[in-house]
């Protein structure tokens, strides 16, 4: 897809695009932002990488001129104010998702993702390799032996193989499997993947659940 | 054992009264008794001059001579021959006594030479009680010299300075138990200003930095000490909003460097053809750089919590039903190591609260529970009504903490001994955050712990507002419990400046459970996120 970053820092700047580019994007960068609406207006982008601190132009002023020229472009506001009232408001000014500084080149890539894809409807049977996961039923077999998983277990489940191939962060899945936030405190993340590595991958032929260390764990049944 | 302000006013006052009433009581017994002693001298002076002009000697026999229709010379007379007698100067022989003198009972021959130039006198102590004699020469012509004795009794005079002595030897004591009575008293009523000085500074800490004492209007010397006072909490007030303002900037300014730096540490991570180490190595760095970023979160939300910048959103909140639920999300963790972990409670346990920070205040105690009990513990969580709150009730198998550590525990980047936790993160700001979580309820927080035991902490939720207030008055003081205070915190949560509207509505459609409150969802950016896979 065909992204548009307006972000001063350069150094963030340049990991974002060659980030975004490795996996196949397209992307421009903006490094002030007061010509990102008509950019954005002569581009057909798929989505806006907008950092709310900006000289001269805030991002909140970028964000509204965007959403004039072009109501449906998703922006995923890049901020170093993180406090739960900035999203709010930055969420409220028009801004389709939030995420604060630092963070994983993997959870950008995977949140600009979620936001093209909004929408899309989902497939009712998941199939990675010789894993199966029904969603309608709620049920899980793998080479066609049925597993007992608790309900955490099988919404953790879930997300990986919604996301297979993709490495996921742990704040990620704290957001899609958690509604509490455990962000400081307490692994459960780990012991819930521990949990379900013990059901799904202990005593069949290849390991599908693997662990990026420093990004977070992903579901695939490709080497790594 | 220290004396206070006012035992001492009070005894400093009563020996300095003590030392003064004393000393004049003395100084007045002598001053009296010397005037008494010279008037009983002048007069028997009087009297015995006197008496010469009417004493005549024929042959050898003494006569008094006076007029006895003057009265005032009667009078005289009356009084002077009292206690008289005359003696020959030559012979020495008695030539007059009267009856009175004879009754003193002195039987010496004065000596003639002696009194000659001059009357000579002394005092003479008799059954009767004390005398003054005077002895003078006089002389009827040539050859023809008398010696006259006057006497004069003391008793009146001894009396009253007995009586003076008296009286005076009973005033003291008492004069001085009334001096340290008033003393008492009165320093209680010129202390009171300051008792309320001390009391008021008492509640003054770091979160109520912007209350002042009272000033009374007096212009007085505690008006003088309330105000010198209210300058150091305005300094600092300043220094530690100077501090709050550095540690926001600094933690804004650190999070881009670090995104630069995790961002192209990703990128490395990704380059084709690492070896494993490598990729531990790189792995290793993002994870140190993601607990920094932990780390910058909570300095960041302790210090806004701190400065009154959160607003708290109060909705009736069922505590038992919001702990039940994080134990069970918090259950794994347990088992993995074999900790009994097990939530005692019946739903319904209503308090007023913030339902995202409650959830946080919970999870955090259970969480630092868990850390501190090893493997086959146990940790049980209570939820229980109270008064007109809510209990709930962290209990814990674990190490436990020595009385000293106990105090700190609530202090920001305290850790009881590192060895203790087993690969613990965190830098010793969950409990912080507890404290002020539990203040900006306006509720309390306690601790008991035993090392070896484990630890106990208990907390206190007001079921409404007012009942806060209540509650907090009537246990002021209480030992181990901090009260919470109105600070910025409160003032914070009855605005309504955040867009409320459009996110409850949007918290209509995410929402599972009604009791979790929305602001939850935005904590990690998820609310646009919960729409779609709901």
């Amino acid at each position: 897809m065909r992204i548009l970053v307006v972000e001063d820092d350069p150094k963030v700047a340049g990991f974002i695009q060659t980030g975004l580019e490795q996996e196949g994007h397209a992307v421009d960068v903006l490094h002030e932002g007061s010509t990102a609406g008509e950019q954005a207006q002569v581009v057909d982008y798929d989505v806006v990488v907008l950092d709310l601190m900006l000289p001269g132009r805030s991002g909140f002023q970028i964000l509204r001129d965007l959403r004039a020229r072009k109501a449906s472009l998703p922006v995923l506001i890049l901020t170093a104010k993180d406090s739960i009232e900035e999203r709010i408001a930055g969420l409220d000014s028009g801004a389709d998702d939030y995420m604060g500084k630092p963070f994983a080149l993997a959870e950008l890539s995977a949140r600009l993702r979620a936001l093209t894809r909004r929408g899309a409807p989902h497939e009712s049977i998941l199939r990675v390799a010789d894993l199966e996961l029904e969603t309608v039923r709620r049920t899980v077999r793998r080479g066609g032996k049925a597993i007992d998983l608790k309900p955490k277990e099988y919404a953790l489940l879930e997300y990986l193989m919604r996301n297979t191939d993709r490495p996921l962060t742990r704040s990620l899945i704290i957001e899609h499997v958690w509604d509490i936030h455990f962000d400081s405190i307490s692994n459960v993340v780990e012991v819930h993947i521990n949990s379900l590595r013990n059901k799904v991958d202990r005593g069949f032929g290849s390991q599908l659940i693997h662990t990026i260390r420093g990004v977070g764990y992903m579901l695939t049944d490709k080497p790594t | 054992m220290t004396l206070t302000l006012r035992v001492r006013l009070t005894a400093l006052y009563t020996a300095v009264f003590g030392v003064l009433f004393g000393a004049f009581t003395v100084v007045s017994y002598q001053v009296l008794a010397r005037r008494l002693d010279d008037d009983a001298t002048s007069h028997l002076a009087e009297l015995a001059e006197g008496l010469h002009g009417f004493v005549r000697i024929r042959e050898g026999e003494p006569t008094v001579v006076f007029n006895p229709a003057d009265v005032s010379q009667s009078a005289f007379i009356h009084e002077a021959t009292r206690y008289y007698r005359i003696y020959d100067a030559s012979t020495g022989r008695l030539l007059a006594e009267s009856t009175g003198f004879t009754l003193i009972g002195l039987r010496d021959v004065p000596d003639v030479q002696k009194s000659r130039a001059q009357p000579t006198r002394f005092d003479l102590l008799t059954p009767q009680g004390r005398f003054r004699i005077s002895t003078s020469v006089g002389s009827q012509g040539p050859g023809r010299e008398y010696l006259l004795q006057v006497g004069e009794s003391l008793a009146t005079m001894d009396g009253t300075l007995t009586r003076y002595r008296d009286l005076l030897l009973w005033r003291v004591p008492v004069a001085l138990i009334a001096a340290a009575l008033a003393t008492w008293w009165m320093s209680r009523f010129a202390l009171r200003p300051l008792a309320r000085v001390a009391a008021a500074a008492h509640v003054i800490d770091i979160t109520t930095l912007g209350a002042r004492l009272p000033l009374r209007g007096a212009n007085d010397e505690l008006d003088e000490v309330a105000r010198a006072f209210n300058e150091t909490l305005s300094r600092l007030e300043r220094a530690v909003d100077d501090m709050r303002q550095f540690s926001m900037a600094l933690a804004h300014e650190l999070r881009t460097p670090l995104a630069a730096l995790r961002g192209e540490i990703e990128l490395d991570l990704r380059r084709p053809g690492l070896d494993e180490t490598r990729r531990n190595t790189i792995g290793s760095q993002l994870e140190e750089i993601d607990r920094l970023k932990r780390l910058i979160d909570q300095i960041l939300t302790l210090a806004r919590a701190e400065a009154g910048q959160i607003p708290l959103r109060f909705t009736a909140v069922d505590l038992a039903a919001l702990s039940a639920k994080l134990v069970d999300d918090l259950m794994p963790l347990a088992e993995a190591r074999a900790i009994d972990l097990r939530c005692e409670t019946r739903d319904g346990v209503m308090v007023q609260g913030d339902a995202g920070w409650l959830e946080r205040l919970v999870l955090n105690l259970v969480d630092n529970a868990l850390k501190f009990t090893k493997t086959g513990g146990r940790v049980v969580v209570r939820v229980v009504e109270i008064g007109n709150g809510a209990s709930l009730e962290v209990r814990d198998s674990g190490v436990g903490m020595e009385p000293a550590v106990t105090s700190q525990i609530f202090d920001r980047f305290f850790r009881a001994d590192r060895s203790r936790s087993s690969a613990s993160e965190g830098a010793g700001l969950g409990l912080s955050l507890v404290k002020w979580i539990v203040d900006a309820h306006e509720g309390r927080i306690r601790v008991d712990s035993r090392p070896g035991e484990g630890s106990i902490f208990t907390v206190w939720l007001p079921a409404t507002r007012a009942a806060a207030s209540g509650e907090n008055a009537g246990s002021a003081g209480h030992d181990g419990m901090t009260s919470g205070r109105s600070g910025g915190q409160r003032a914070g949560a009855g605005s309504d400046d955040m867009p409320a509207d459009g996110l409850a509505g949007a918290g209509g459609v995410t929402c599972t459970s009604s009791g979790v409150n929305f602001q939850n969802r935005f904590l990690g950016g998820a609310a646009s996120w919960i729409c779609i896979d709901v």
